[in-house]
Order: C-alpha cells, then sequence, then structure tokens
C-alpha cells in the first residue's frame, strides 16, 4: 500500500486570535496599531491578520492582502 | 416480529455508514463539516471540526482523484494542526513556522479554502521537478490545478475568490503567466494535463533530482507544453509531430483516429509505429483514442503487450473537449517501452 505524505497546515481559531496575541506579549501593541504587515507595512489587527511566522528568531505578522501571502509563499518555497 | 426488524435494520443502516465512511473518509470529513456547522458559531471545538472537515476532506478527495489519473502527480493528503496556546520562547525556536487564522464563517472559509488549497498544490503537485521547471510554469501549474480542485468540489465561492484575489491580478501583471495558464486550461480540456504533462514533469523529477539545475531542463519542459499544444490544436485532418525526442523527456502519441486503417489493414500499423518507437527509445507511448475507436485503441495496447513491446502503465477513460466545444468520450493509455529488448 502506497504510503502519503501528510502536509500539515498549522491554525489557529479566529476567535483564539486575541489569545494568541496576549501571549506572544503583543496584544497592548495590537491594540495601539504597533504591530505591521511585514509586506505592505499595515496595521495588523485582530480583523486584518492572516498569519503569524517565525523569521531569523523574530516572530512576524501578515496582513490579509492576497499579494502578501503570495510574497510569504514565495519566500518559505525560495520561488521569490 | 417488528422488534426484530427494527434493530436489523437500524444494524443494517449503520454497517452501510461505516462501510462509506471507511472507503471514502474523506467524504466523511465533508459531511460531518456539513453537522458541524450549525453548532459552529458558540463551540470552539465544533468551529474546529467545521473548517478542519471542510478543507481537509475537499483538499484530500481530489488529491487522491487527481493522484489516481497519474500516479505520483500529488502523493500527500492535508493535515490541520490546531493551535491553541503558544509558548513564545519554544515558537522562535521552529525558523519557518507559519500559523495561518481560520475561521467558520461562510466568507472567511471560502477564502480559507482556496488559500489552503493553493498552499496545498505549491508543497505538493509534482514535488521533486519544481528546481527544475520554469517560475511561469510552475506558477500556472499551481494555478490551474487549484482553480481545477475547487471547481471540481463544486467551490464556487472559493473559486471566485481565487479568480478573482489570485488569478485576476497576477495575470494582468504578467502576459506569460497569462499564457500559460491559458495552455493549461487547454491542454486540461483535452484530458493531456494530469495524464501526459504532470506524468512526465513529475517522471522529469525523478530522473533529475537532487541534481543541480542546468537549464536545460527548464527549456526542455517548456519546449515540451508547446509541443502538447500542438496536439491539443491539431484539426481533423491535420499533421502534427508526435514524437517529442530531447534528452529527458522522450515520449511519443499514437492517435487511433482512422477506422479506415484498421479496416483495411487491422492493427498492424498501429503494432509497426510502437516497434518503430521501441527502437528510437521512445520511454512511454500514449495510445489515444475517442468514441468508436476507444476499444481498438485497447485491443492495440494489450496487442503490442502481448508481443512484448511493453507495458500497460494506465488506462484513463474521461470526457474530452474537442475543438468545436463539444464533450466526448476518450480513452488514454499511457503504454511504458520496453526499451531492452529494443536493438
Amino acid at each position: 500500500m502506497k504510503v502519503k505524505k501528510q502536509l500539515g497546515l498549522k491554525a489557529i481559531l479566529d476567535s483564539d486570535i486575541e489569545h494568541i496575541f496576549e501571549q506572544l506579549g503583543v496584544l497592548e501593541l495590537v491594540n495601539a496599531g504597533k504591530i505591521k504587515c511585514e509586506f505592505c507595512k499595515r496595521k495588523i489587527g485582530v480583523e486584518n491578520l492572516h498569519c503569524i511566522y517565525i523569521e531569523s528568531n523574530k516572530v512576524k505578522y501578515c496582513c490579509s492582502r492576497i499579494s502578501c501571502y503570495d510574497k510569504l509563499m514565495k519566500k518559505q518555497t525560495g520561488c521569490e | 416480529m417488528a422488534s426484530i426488524v427494527v434493530p436489523w435494520s437500524i444494524a443494517g443502516i449503520l454497517f452501510f455508514v461505516v462501510i462509506i465512511i471507511f472507503l471514502n473518509p474523506e467524504k466523511a470529513q465533508i459531511w460531518s463539516a456539513w453537522i458541524f456547522r450549525g453548532i459552529a458559531s458558540s463551540n470552539k471545538y465544533f468551529a474546529r471540526r467545521t473548517i478542519s472537515g471542510k478543507i481537509e476532506g475537499m483538499v484530500n478527495q481530489f488529491a487522491k482523484k487527481f493522484d489516481r489519473e497519474s500516479l505520483g502527480i500529488m502523493p500527500c493528503s492535508l493535515k490541520i494542526e490546531w493551535v491553541k496556546e503558544i509558548d513564545k520562547e519554544a515558537i522562535l525556536k521552529e525558523e519557518g513556522m507559519v500559523l495561518v487564522k481560520l475561521g467558520h464563517h461562510h466568507d472567511d472559509l471560502q477564502r480559507a479554502l482556496a488559500l489552503a488549497m493553493l498552499m496545498f498544490c505549491g508543497e505538493s503537485l509534482i514535488q521533486m521537478s519544481r528546481p527544475y521547471l520554469s517560475n511561469v510554469l510552475v506558477r500556472s501549474l499551481d494555478l490551474v490545478t487549484t482553480k481545477k480542485m475547487l471547481n471540481e468540489s463544486k467551490e464556487k465561492g472559493s473559486v471566485d475568490y481565487l479568480i478573482n484575489n489570485v488569478i485576476k491580478p497576477e495575470i494582468e501583471n504578467d502576459s506569460n503567466l497569462k499564457e500559460k495558464c491559458q495552455n493549461m486550461e487547454v491542454l486540461d480540456d483535452r484530458g493531456l494535463f494530469s495524464r501526459v504533462l504532470l506524468r512526465e514533469l513529475q517522471e522529469l523529477g525523478r530522473e533529475l533530482y537532487p541534481k543541480t539545475p542546468l537549464g536545460s531542463e527548464t527549456k526542455e519542459s517548456d519546449e515540451f507544453v508547446d509541443f502538447l499544444m500542438q496536439i491539443a490544436n491539431k484539426g481533423q485532418d491535420e499533421d502534427v509531430e508526435l514524437f517529442f525526442q530531447e534528452n529527458w523527456i522522450r515520449i511519443a502519441f499514437i492517435l487511433v483516429a482512422r477506422a479506415e486503417v484498421i479496416a483495411e489493414r487491422g492493427f498492424t500499423p498501429y503494432i509497426d509505429r510502437l516497434a518503430k518507437l521501441q527502437k528510437r527509445e521512445a520511454k512511454t507511448v500514449y495510445i489515444h483514442g475517442m468514441r468508436d475507436n476507444i476499444n481498438y485503441t485497447q485491443k492495440i495496447a494489450e496487442l503490442a503487450q502481448e508481443k512484448g513491446l511493453g507495458n500497460i502503465a494506465q488506462i484513463s477513460k474521461f470526457k474530452t473537449r474537442v475543438t468545436s466545444g463539444r464533450l466526448i468520450p476518450a480513452i488514454c493509455i499511457t503504454f511504458s517501452m520496453n526499451l531492452s529488448e529494443s536493438d
């Protein structure tokens, strides 16, 4: 029987986002509009966050603009 | 009597449901997503189950079907891992980790499904071959496959999201990508996308990986797309090149299209052509027939196998769209040539 490789997609439920920001110690910064999207530099909030990622030992944020997520995906797959 | 009949009928239904779940776990995931959707708003557990059920079910159902069209082109399944708590110090060590926000409301889910499928394609479709293909070709394969996945899943909202937010903005800025996407769709309509193009690109990766990409294989794969496009756009009596003979990709087509040839000379011309292709070291021959020629096509492949010319690797029966736009039944037999027997 052929064994399929399993790809994992790590996910956070939208209603858990505030709790996750709290655990990362950035909830106040998010509320103050000081956390920005790594790609378009737009302010990140609970509504427009698309994903959180780790790069160079830092927590970074990507907004819900598809162009920003696409840049992140290209970065991740080395197809920049 | 009734007290015996009722429990047995319930047991029968339960047994039937268990069998269906066992045979179609992806479908069961989609059904569970429907069941849990109603209570997802008030309960996080059910919200997670709704999202996981829908996304995993749809992606894995398509991946299984697609991988069956050409073995090994999408050999993965998707699993959503929910993160509920974060240890900041620990996650900082997980370089490259991405945590995606997912919601269970209709629009969030449609969007999440489109993006999850695009991500899944990017990581699972012909994985070993990607370093040897041009970025434009890879992107067109991902976009067209994702659209095909969503369309076959009948997720109109996700298809619209993908077209309006991903495909349109990208092709507006890149005419080369636009042309490649259009070509992939033509090949898909003719039944050549997964069965021939992706299969051969997958084989290319299997041969080359992990060698350093030189660039010549990129050129070869782009030329291979052009070769397939000539066949896809061929008119009924038009002659086009049917043998692609390069460094890595060496494949040919036999089109069983003329019933009068079989009526006059039987299968001999086709077997002779296969023997010639064996001498010219074609690795794979795709024997293709439509409508009334489907049975003849199958018989030619079986006869060639009996004669030791090679082996039938796969038989695909499907509907192909002809240039007039009509869908007609067709067959494509992947015939792996026995090259050790040739001169």
